[in-house]
């Protein structure tokens, strides 16, 4: 009796189960169609990037040095000129590996001018080589010609503080 | 002499064909069912819903290296997914698609299926064995002790129909089922071929002799390109042969109103194949002494008990 | 009770052993009770000692100092922290890393848990456990000479010589040939099969080497180290902030936990009180993430008793709780999320109502999976019986987390050793009798309802105020400093040794998994190779945590 008993319940027990997968069955598919379709994003972790001061237009970077120590990845380096006119620390080179980089969000922590920040947005990014994921941060205001990019140095420059992205 | 060979080899290539887009649709459907249960869409960018997606596949495991492993027995090796294949095909011989549409209504009907479906399994013993790899052995192993457990409960589940048609010809069997058909009569019988021949075709819950989470993929493990694919073509052939067998048992093959009798034993036969679907995408996997056990203790018990209520019953209407 | 027992093995420690240096420590800074510096030739007796009176070894490490080396033993017991730390010095004279100089006793006839702490010890500063019955490299490539965790290593790899290293695995194999050819000649039907490093479930790279006769396992070893990354040393070289990152990349299925440890730490160390807003989101970051990693464990165990459904079910609610997650971290993985007496980032407006619409939905699922799952006959029968831990063997090997619980013992830290919010809490600790692998999945399902039960309790209370502090220390003071928390896998603990300076000096992790695989030695002889995989499965392993 208990041998009839066990496999009734056995039996009863896989037809729950089938009744569940049966249920599934008629519900709509959770997945999406990733290139088609899109599922927004709250927050982001993109890339190291500078932060755009509204007023001037231009980056924040005092070059400090904070966030080249506080890395843990050593992805960072920036080179530092002086400037001709008063003999300040002016930023010349500033570059991410972002090979190396592990989105730890410690540069941005320890930034005292709060210049970095996590580009948005562009989660399929791709590159067909190395050397496009070692980012120039100070390419585009360059480009534009921001003040802070176009104090005369003064000719001797001193040597890289930092050591280079591997 | 001639027209005869003429016909059989027609017949061939017919159902070599047939078995051929039967299995890239199965998959497909395969694909289709399990996506929708698991709340998933599958493929659906091939073709038309994906249907051209297996066309892919197949091409591209046609494409492929066949890999032979070292120390292997070459000629077995070879030999193997051919003897796995092929007598899945000879089972078509006896499937009737219509009033009179049988290519052969042998009087011993489908034990002549059976017997034939059969011979896959030495297919299978010599695949695991020829492979030189101990996943394969242990696969093959298991797939020997379990097609000769489940044999029993599928042919003793099969004699309550016998037993009401008086026939094994098939095409007296659907005749026999005009009036009702005979799942009604015997449940218990039809649950128990299912899960036989779920067993014979080794899918899931009975997957054991190529469980992939624990033998890597059993007997097949060393096979790669078209190779493979012959297994693979063979599981879902040998599934549609023991599902268009339990229609025709079970289900009053061709039998059905407006559409052709061909048509209909699809129709139920693809019912079938939903039903094994949907009970793979369900269950976990037994051990092997589980399996083993439940076909020695719950199976052919409840099928000896079936047969025997079945030939009380109908002696006792004689009087 | 224990308390007498805590008395009895001090005043037992003081009388019997007569340790050279003897320290009451502060639990609340410390994380142990008292110290004790002990002579080697003493440790198997205390070992002993500490045994009988139902310790366990948590964690056995070493600390390479200039004039000798330090090994590090904590005890710890299953009811309430009663944590405490024995020493032992081993003298650096006579020689060079490598050519065998350094000796120190073995627990391993003691603890079993030690056979793997001290081959671990051994490749990484090349100490000699005299009496080790099976002293071969643990984490490193069999072929490498260095001894990465002493201060004289400076880096120059030159462990990963490849030729050499085949060359070894090639004499290993060639011995498991011979003993193959043994058997044969006794006519055993016995053989060996590596499952792994390769092989569907073994949930990352580890390699299981099984003998076996027929399908029956005659006894099986596990054996690690193919995702060795180092974090240890990666961390001594790294500024306290550097650390983080490594705690989202030990257990990347469980991340929060980890942060949370570290924290721990170092407000310990500090002295830093988080403000409640902070200690709020942990928490609910936290048990968030805990049920995200049972959802995967569950999944992937299905996936080793070959039921693939279940799998995508829990891996549709799991990308809920990523998705939540990643609203505040902008991670779905391996997080690095908390700060010293903070969180990264504050959590967005859509946080807590996002929490609250996942709630219900995940309650019915549960039923679901209740009904589908651990109803379902199969799955009885698969685990059921399986796998039994004794309850003796669980001590000795140090397991912790929902494998010990479900033999019975309500070791929880969340309410041992409480920390964070967690004492004000209103949930339950689920056990089970049988220790089978049923009941560990039955351990984990009920954990997931517990802590969904906190996750409500929290997500209307989180207060306003500041989610960081201002002012952090950039090094911690000198001392010695141990913190455990409850990871979903078991106890992880840290034990940081700082010489004051911007590094670390030694950072130990007690990772829960190295113990609890290490476990499935017991498990293993009489397993069918189905079970073997349901076994693994069953007691929860992430591979980078073990090999860290």
């Amino acid at each position: 009796m208990t041998y009839l008993k066990e496999v009734l319940r056995g039996f009863w027990s896989l037809l729950v189960g089938m009744g569940i997968t049966f249920r599934y069955f008629f519900k709509k598919p959770v997945t999406v169609i990733y290139p088609k379709e899109r599922i927004p994003i709250k927050r982001f972790k993109g890339p190291i990037n500078f932060v755009v001061d509204e007023k001037s237009g231009d980056h924040k970077c005092i070059a400090c040095n904070a966030c080249i120590k506080v890395c843990p990845s050593r992805c960072m380096s920036l080179e530092i000129g002086k400037s001709a006119a008063d003999g300040k620390r002016v930023l010349t080179d500033f570059k991410v590996n972002y090979m190396l980089c592990s989105l730890c969000s410690l540069c941005i922590d320890v930034c005292p001018t709060d210049a970095l920040k996590h580009a948005d947005g562009d989660y399929d990014m791709v590159s067909m080589t190395q050397k496009e994921l070692i980012m120039d941060l100070l390419e585009p205001f360059e480009k534009r010609g921001t003040p802070l990019t176009k104090i005369p140095l003064a000719t001797e420059t001193p040597k890289p503080e930092a050591p280079k992205p591997q | 002499m001639i027209p005869e060979l003429f016909t059989i080899i027609l017949y061939g290539t017919l159902v070599i064909l047939f078995v051929s887009v039967n299995a890239l649709f199965l998959v497909w459907m395969e694909r289709r069912v399990s996506a929708r249960i698991q709340l998933r869409r599958g493929p659906i960018h091939v073709g038309w819903q994906g249907l051209l997606q297996t066309v892919a596949d197949a091409v591209k495991l046609i494409s492929k290296e066949l890999v032979l492993p070292s120390e292997s027995d070459r000629f077995l090796y070879i030999l193997a997914p051919m003897l796995v294949f092929a007598p899945l095909l000879a089972a078509f011989l006896i499937l009737p698609l219509g009033p009179g549409m049988v290519m052969r209504d042998l009087n011993v009907g489908f034990l002549f299926a059976f017997a034939l479906t059969n011979i896959t399994f030495i297919g299978i013993f010599i695949a695991g064995w020829s492979s030189n790899s101990k996943y394969a052995l242990l696969g093959a192993m298991r797939a020997v002790a379990q097609n000769i457990s489940y044999e029993i409960p599928l042919l003793l589940s099969t004699m309550g129909v016998v037993l009401l048609a008086q026939s094994l010809k098939m095409s007296e069997l659907v005749a026999a089922q005009n009036s009702v058909w005979f799942i009604f009569l015997q449940p218990v019988a039809f649950l128990i071929f299912l899960c036989s021949s779920l067993a014979e075709a080794n899918r899931a819950p009975f997957d054991i002799p190529e469980a992939e989470s624990e033998l890597v993929a059993g007997f097949h493990t060393e096979y790669s390109g078209m190779r493979f694919a012959l297994f693979f073509l063979g599981e879902y052939t040998a599934i549609f042969i023991s599902s268009a067998i339990a229609a025709t048992l079970f289900l009053g093959g061709w039998e059905g109103p407006f559409l052709p009798g061909a048509v209909w034993l699809l129709i139920k036969t693809y019912a079938i194949v939903l039903v094994v679907m949907w009970i793979r995408w369900t269950f976990p996997r037994l051990r092997s002494d589980q399996l083993m056990s439940f076909a020695w203790k719950v199976l052919i018990p409840f099928a000896i008990v079936n047969v025997f209520i079945t030939a009380v019953v109908l002696e006792l209407q004689k009087i | 009770m224990s308390i007498t027992v805590e008395r009895n093995m001090k005043q037992w420690l003081l009388d019997t052993i007569k340790p050279d240096e003897f320290a009451e420590k502060d639990l609340k800074k410390n994380g142990i009770l008292f110290e004790a510096l002990a002579r080697p030739d003493q440790i198997q007796s205390v070992a002993r000692e500490f045994l009988a009176q139902r310790y366990f070894l948590e964690s056995l490490t070493a600390v390479d100092f200039a004039e000798c080396l330090e090994l590090v033993y904590h005890f710890n017991r299953w009811d309430g922290c009663r944590r405490v730390c024995v020493k032992v010095l081993v003298p650096k004279e006579g020689g060079v890393p490598g050519n065998g100089a350094w000796h120190a006793p073995t627990l391993s006839s003691i603890f079993k848990s030690a056979n793997w702490f001290e081959r671990e010890i051994h490749e990484m500063f090349g100490i000699v456990f005299d009496g080790h019955p099976h002293l071969k490299r643990l984490l490193l490539p069999e072929s490498s000479t260095i001894f990465p965790l002493l201060k004289s290593f400076k880096g120059e790899p030159k462990g990963s010589d490849v030729a050499q290293s085949l060359k070894l695995i090639e004499e290993d194999a060639k011995e498991f040939r011979v003993q193959e050819a043994q058997s044969l000649t006794k006519k055993d039907k016995d053989y060996y099969l590596n499952l792994g490093p390769q092989h569907p479930s073994t949930h990352g790279v580890l390699r299981v080497l099984l003998h076996l006769s027929g399908e029956r396992v005659l006894d099986g070893e596990p054996i690690i180290g193919y995702s060795h990354r180092h974090h240890e040393k990666m961390m001594e070289i790294q500024t306290y902030f550097g650390c983080w990152p490594n705690m989202g990349r030990l257990d990347y299925v469980g991340a929060m936990s980890y942060n949370m440890g570290y924290a721990l730490l170092a407000e310990k160390a500090l002295g830093l009180v988080p403000p409640p807003r902070v200690e709020h989101i942990r928490v609910l970051m936290t048990e968030l993430n805990r049920i995200s990693s049972h959802l995967l464990w569950m999944g992937t165990f299905l996936l080793d008793l070959g039921a693939f459904t279940p799998f995508f079910y829990c891996f549709d609610d799991r990308e809920q709780i990523l998705d939540i997650l990643e609203m505040a971290t902008g991670e779905r993985l391996t997080y690095d999320y908390f700060r010293f007496g903070g969180v990264d980032h504050d959590i967005p407006q859509e946080f807590a109502p996002a929490i609250k619409a996942f709630i219900p939905g995940f309650r019915k699922r549960l039923a679901d999976y209740d009904k589908l799952i651990r109803r379902n006959i199969i799955f009885e029968k698969r685990t059921k019986g399986l796998g039994v831990l004794t309850k003796e063997s669980a001590l000795s090997y140090g397991v912790t987390g929902p494998s010990l619980r479900a033999a019975g013992v309500a070791y929880d830290l969340r309410r041992d050793e409480p920390y964070s919010l967690y004492p004000e809490l209103d949930f339950n600790i689920p056990t089970a009798t049988d220790s089978d692998v049923y009941s560990r999945y039955w351990v984990r399902f009920r954990e997931m309802e517990e802590s969904l039960k906190i996750i409500s309790q929290l997500v209307d209370k989180i207060p306003a105020g500041e989610t960081k502090l201002a002012r952090v220390p950039k090094n911690f003071p000198k001392g010695e400093y141990y913190s455990a928390c409850e990871s979903a896998r078991g106890l992880f603990g840290m034990h940081l040794v700082s010489d004051g300076s911007l590094n670390p000096y030694r950072f130990k992790l007690r990772t829960p998994s190295f113990s609890n695989l290490n476990s499935i030695i017991d498990m293993l002889p009489g397993c069918l190779i189905s079970d073997v995989v349901a076994v693994l499965g069953s007691i929860d392993i992430v591979l980078p945590e073990i090999d860290r």
